[in-house]
């Protein structure tokens, strides 16, 4: 060997060439594609970089306009105080509210009758279980069962238990109606308004009777509760400051899910219009809807949320106007 | 008095960017794939990047862990671990939008699936004739039966996903997407009018269509 070659072995530039051969030879392939792939991601990196500082930067000049996360939008905690369950509805446990949302239920189905259809029944509760699970309560197991009735009206038990009419469901003429209706009642669960009206109930109750635990009431008094909690649900106990917190918490919940936001909106709008059509006059509490309405528009564009179309309504005639009883005839 | 030594000339340190370069590839090479958490309550898991392009194969939930093993535009394929005990079928790989993902705080235990529960199963249990709804149900001669069937009725976890699936619901999207016809729906409609012809014409009737035939499949 000659010596200049011997130096050139010596010298560290060799040797880090040498490692970086070795290291290369080990994997060929893998490494150098890891590499590659590696250039490519950091190359990637420093684009969108650059990208999102254009955006920022032309958002800020003016030149754009601001991207609006509403789903995002849609996940804050809200801060209005109605919007927060009563505090004493929260001293019950899941199990007593189980309890008392089960009694309320069947009062409620002892007055109207149960329409029996079991897909229809599921596909309803489907559309509950979903809006509920991306909800602020999304352990709660909601359950949804048809009145046969064909009044417009939807009870919401505590617990869970939502009840809704055929003439209801008649109304709705696409999913995201159907859910916006469903949110709202989910949404009066979730705030526990109906276990408020049962705990103002109970503290009407004798002196013994108001401190004694939900499931050691004595049965008269349980039971003359929970009717009177289901009666208080039918006349419509509801105070404005309720729907309105309901309503919110029902839109954000159909933004969430990605249904239309004014899904809610276009089933009062119907309703309102059949009501018109049935009787040729508005509704006693025409004022409430407009009222509701424009708190719906308002929550809405405070989401920033874009009509999105999200309605099917093929799905819901499958499996919710298909499935109803044919209307009866008016006299 | 001090001796001024002359010192040696240093050579020129070229081998110190080659070091650099030799130790930049090494880390390179050693890089392993990235940790994150989904951010969200739950997001789709698709085949390919892109939420009209492949399918969607799977779904992630609120903290679960996902390893970043590489990525394209906004998404990144992820390896995630999945129930299954055979080592073939135990990671899964798929696209997720970079939008769902964050870094993984320390400490911050994984939060639990939205809906965890099998059906009406895991629901409190009812205990029958003794329970104060049953007894108020006796008094006022209600049947309460028909309460108690509905709460059979609950979803599985697998059935809630198949409902959202099918009306692509509840994913994670900064804007819906147009809803012009895609192409599995092109295809469908395709399918659909030669069936349409095939009615009216039995005796040209020819084979499926083959997404029709999947889709039966899959029913």
């Amino acid at each position: 060997m000659s010596p200049r070659l011997r130096h050139a072995f010596r010298t560290p530039a060799t040797l880090a060439l040498l490692a970086a051969l070795f290291l290369i030879g080990c994997q060929p392939k893998e490494t150098a594609r890891s590499m590659l792939n590696d250039v490519g991601t950091l190359s990637k990196d420093a684009i969108s970089a650059t990208e999102r500082l254009a955006t920022k930067t032309g958002e800020s000049v003016g030149l754009l306009k601001p991207q609006v996360d509403y789903v995002a939008n849609a996940w804050k905690p809200r801060v209005s105080p109605g919007d927060a369950p009563p505090p004493e509805a929260l001293s019950y446990s899941f199990a007593e509210e189980r309890e008392i949302g089960r009694a309320v239920a069947a009062d409620l189905a002892g007055r109207y009758g149960l329409y029996n259809d079991e897909k229809l029944a599921r596909y309803l509760t489907r559309i509950a279980a979903a809006l509920a699970a991306f909800s602020e309560r999304p352990e709660l197991p909601v359950c949804v069962g048809v009145l046969s009735s064909e009044d417009v009206r939807i009870f919401e038990a505590p617990g869970g238990y939502v009840l809704v009419t055929i003439g209801a469901l008649r109304i709705a003429e696409s999913e995201s109606e159907l859910a916006g209706l469903l949110a709202a009642a989910i949404s009066h669960v979730n705030l526990r308004h109906a276990l408020a009206a049962f705990d103002r109930l109970r503290k009407e109750l004798p002196e013994g009777a108001r401190k004694t635990p939900v499931l050691e009431l004595a049965d008269e008094n349980f039971s003359a509760l929970a009717g009177r909690t289901a009666s208080w649900l039918v006349k419509d106990g509801h105070t404005p400051e309720q729907v309105r917190a309901a309503d919110r918490a029902a839109t954000d919940l159909q933004v969430r899910l990605g249904y239309e936001p004014g899904g809610l909106r276009a089933y009062l709008t119907r309703a309102n219009l059949r009501q018109k059509e049935r009787h040729g006059t508005q509704a006693p509490d025409y004022e409430s809807f407009k009222t509701r309405c424009a708190d719906l528009d308002a929550r809405v564009a405070e989401l920033q949320a874009p009509a999105n179309g999200h309605n099917l309504s093929v799905r819901s005639r499958r499996d919710c106007t298909a499935r109803l009883p044919a209307p009866r005839s008016t006299p | 008095m001090t001796q001024d030594r002359v010192q040696p000339r240093r050579r020129p340190r070229a081998w110190l960017p080659a070091l650099g370069l030799v130790v930049l590839a090494a880390g390179l090479a050693c890089a392993g794939p990235v940790a994150q958490v989904l951010r969200l309550r739950c997001a789709p898991i698709h085949s390919e990047p892109g939420f009209e392009k492949g399918a969607t194969t799977d779904t992630a939930y609120l903290g679960q862990r996902l390893e970043v093993i590489d990525r394209k535009d906004d998404w990144r394929k992820v390896r995630y671990e999945t129930e299954k005990v055979t080592q073939a079928e135990k990671f899964k790989e798929g696209w997720i939008h970079a939008s769902a993902l964050a870094e993984p705080q320390a400490g911050a235990a994984p939060a639990s699936q939205p809906w965890v529960r099998d059906g009406a199963a895991s629901l409190p249990r009812f205990d029958g004739e003794h329970s104060k709804a049953a007894r108020h149900a006796e008094a006022r001669k209600l049947k309460l039966a028909g309460i108690l069937d509905l709460e059979q009725l609950y979803p599985s976890a697998k059935d809630l996903d198949a409902f959202l699936k099918e009306g692509k619901l509840g994913l994670y999207r900064t804007d819906w997407p147009v809803l012009a016809p895609t192409a599995a729906a092109k295809a469908s409609e395709k399918s659909s009018k030669t069936e349409k012809k095939d009615e009216k014409a039995p005796e040209k009737k020819t084979a499926a269509p083959k997404d029709g035939g999947k889709q039966e499949g899959a029913k």
